[in-house]
């Protein structure tokens, strides 16, 4: 869970108490998707990345 | 009179303050994907498919530019789309934790920079564009008449203030119209090439030796992979912006590789490069004309000239949401920031010609910060701070926060920036295009990307200090000369 810290604008502005409030809510709720582990996203993403790479390989080796 | 944001959430309205899990309006798969093919391919893809062909070899162009905007995209989702999605904040407050509190504002430059820019030259490019559709029927003896330019530009201008007032959503809904519109013609087009050329010949013919950029073949790969590349590292400062509405982490990569990468840009740029290979001109009114006839051909220009609108409006919008980082506008209500974000539009109208042939300049030069930017916060984020940051220290703009480094700057990202930017130029001109003998291995804004990454972590180890946990696990680093 996150809490604002001590040194965040304390002030009765509207904005800087939406800002506490949210920062105050903000990982409040541990089963939302985006406080999950993201290491299957960065799998996805290697795969890709290794799929181009080798397409560029198979280019260069067959086309240059 | 009544904001029409103020309904819709507070984060919708453009404000910086984390996003929540129930005001994420990418709830599903086609929602980012047709928002990315429609930002992907509107009407700026057509200068950079009108590029491909002069490598060289056009076959060899596609293939490497293909491959250069899936790994660009890829860094781009690594650096910030990623944190961007688990903290709800955009770009340049997820640069923060690297660059400094006040060290950002090289990054917040370079989107106001870019996103204007580009902004000003589709802008211009749909107002031209629409004279010249105007024009081509008939009635105006085929010459593109300035005022009806001039008439065009300043018509989008409150049309483009009306939507993107109304927020995220309304873009979002467009785009939804936009985004399968555009990929559909994209897809036509290519089958009426296939049809005039057959698969045999359509991806034979290549630019005349002496148009080409160079005659090796591997400098040719090279170069269609950089356009790639640094296609997809110019959004760095928008996706940050854009993931932070999204609420699934499975709709994290399809959409943006898929729609944003090979569907948007890759997909679009490729029937332009053809079509200007065969056709002889990147214009889509010459190409789109001789594929389809006059009338159906003027209709189809003007139905992309219509399809890039919400595109513009979601850069003015980007650019309206992280305005809020300036102190003067910090307060602002969201309609200023969409008027201010709006106006400069305005002397674009009054010279298009000078913007196309002046801002694309600019904004290409605003662009390069961010090769280096990417690898810096990479590895700040996913190395020295293994995936999690201290959230509420990226609003603690004094020295008691987290990421003030020294006066609000950390000056080593400030210096590998410096030094990755000069290298990069070192090794490329991106306007001229004139590039070094070892810019034929693998372009210029990977290895500036990785050698500033590697450099940055480099730095960032000789100078830390630890400045104690706050958050267990969270390593805190401070730097200070």
């Amino acid at each position: 869970m996150t809490k604002s810290p001590q040194c965040l604008p304390r002030s009765s502005d509207p904005l800087d108490q939406e800002l506490a409030a949210r920062l105050n809510a903000w990982g409040d709720d541990a089963s939302v998707d985006s406080q999950q582990s993201l290491r299957p996203v960065l799998v996805e993403l290697a795969c890709w990345v290794g799929a181009a790479v080798l397409i560029a390989g198979i280019a260069i080796v067959g086309l240059v | 009179m009544t904001d029409p944001v103020a309904a819709q959430g507070n984060a919708v309205a453009g404000e910086r303050a984390p996003t929540l899990d129930g005001e994420r309006l990418f709830t599903s798969y086609g929602s980012l994907f047709y928002t990315l093919t429609a930002l992907a391919a509107a009407i700026w893809v057509v200068l950079v498919g009108g590029a491909i062909p002069a490598v060289g070899d056009t076959r060899l162009g596609i293939i490497g530019f293909a491959c250069g905007t899936v790994i660009g995209t890829a860094l781009v989702v690594c650096s910030v789309a990623l944190p961007a999605f688990r903290y709800g904040v955009d770009s340049i407050d997820i640069s923060k934790a690297a660059l400094g509190i006040r060290g950002s504002s090289i990054a917040l430059i370079g989107l106001i920079v870019m996103g204007l820019g580009w902004a000003g030259v589709a802008l211009a490019l749909v107002a031209r564009g629409f004279a010249s559709v105007l024009a081509s029927v008939g009635h105006l003896d085929g010459t593109v008449v300035e005022p009806i330019v001039l008439a065009f530009g300043l018509l989008l201008i409150p049309l483009l203030y009306v939507l993107v007032r109304h927020g995220l959503d309304v873009i979002r809904r467009i785009n939804q119209v936009a985004g399968p519109a555009l990929l559909l013609l994209a897809c036509v087009s290519l089958a009426l090439l296939w049809r005039r050329y057959g698969a045999a010949d359509l991806l034979r013919p290549n630019v005349p030796e002496e148009q080409a950029l160079t005659t090796d073949r591997l400098k040719a790969f090279a170069y269609a992979l950089e356009f790639g590349v640094t296609m997809s590292l110019s959004w760095w400062p928008y996706m940050g912006g854009l993931y932070r509405f999204l609420r699934y982490r499975r709709h994290a990569v399809g959409p943006i590789i898929l729609g944003g990468s090979l569907v948007g840009t890759t997909l679009s740029a490729s029937v332009a490069a053809l079509a200007t290979v065969h056709l002889g001109s990147p214009d889509p009114i010459v190409w789109l004309v001789a594929l389809t006839g006059p009338v159906i051909g003027l209709v189809l220009v003007g139905v992309v000239l219509l399809l890039s609108i919400p595109a513009i409006c979601l850069l003015i919008y980007l650019v309206a949401s992280a305005a809020q980082q300036l102190r003067p506008l910090a307060r602002s209500p969201w309609s200023t920031r969409v008027v201010l974000a709006t106006a400069p539009l305005a002397l674009v109208a009054f010279n298009t010609s000078w913007t196309l042939s002046h801002v694309v300049t600019v904004a290409t030069f605003g662009s390069l910060v961010f090769f280096s930017i990417c690898g810096i916060v990479l590895v700040d984020f996913w190395v020295l701070r293994r995936g999690r940051l201290e959230l509420p220290h990226l609003f603690v703009e004094n020295p008691d926060g987290h990421y003030w480094y020294a006066g609000g700057v950390n000056w080593v990202a400030m210096l590998t920036i410096a030094a990755g930017t000069t290298a990069y130029l070192f090794l490329y001109d991106p306007i001229s295009l004139a590039a070094r003998s070892e810019f034929r291995y693998a372009g210029a804004a990977l290895p500036v990307m990785a050698g500033s990454a590697l450099l940055y972590l480099m730095l960032m180890r000789v100078f830390r200090r630890k400045a104690g946990n706050v958050n267990p696990g969270v390593e805190v680093v401070k730097v200070g000369f």
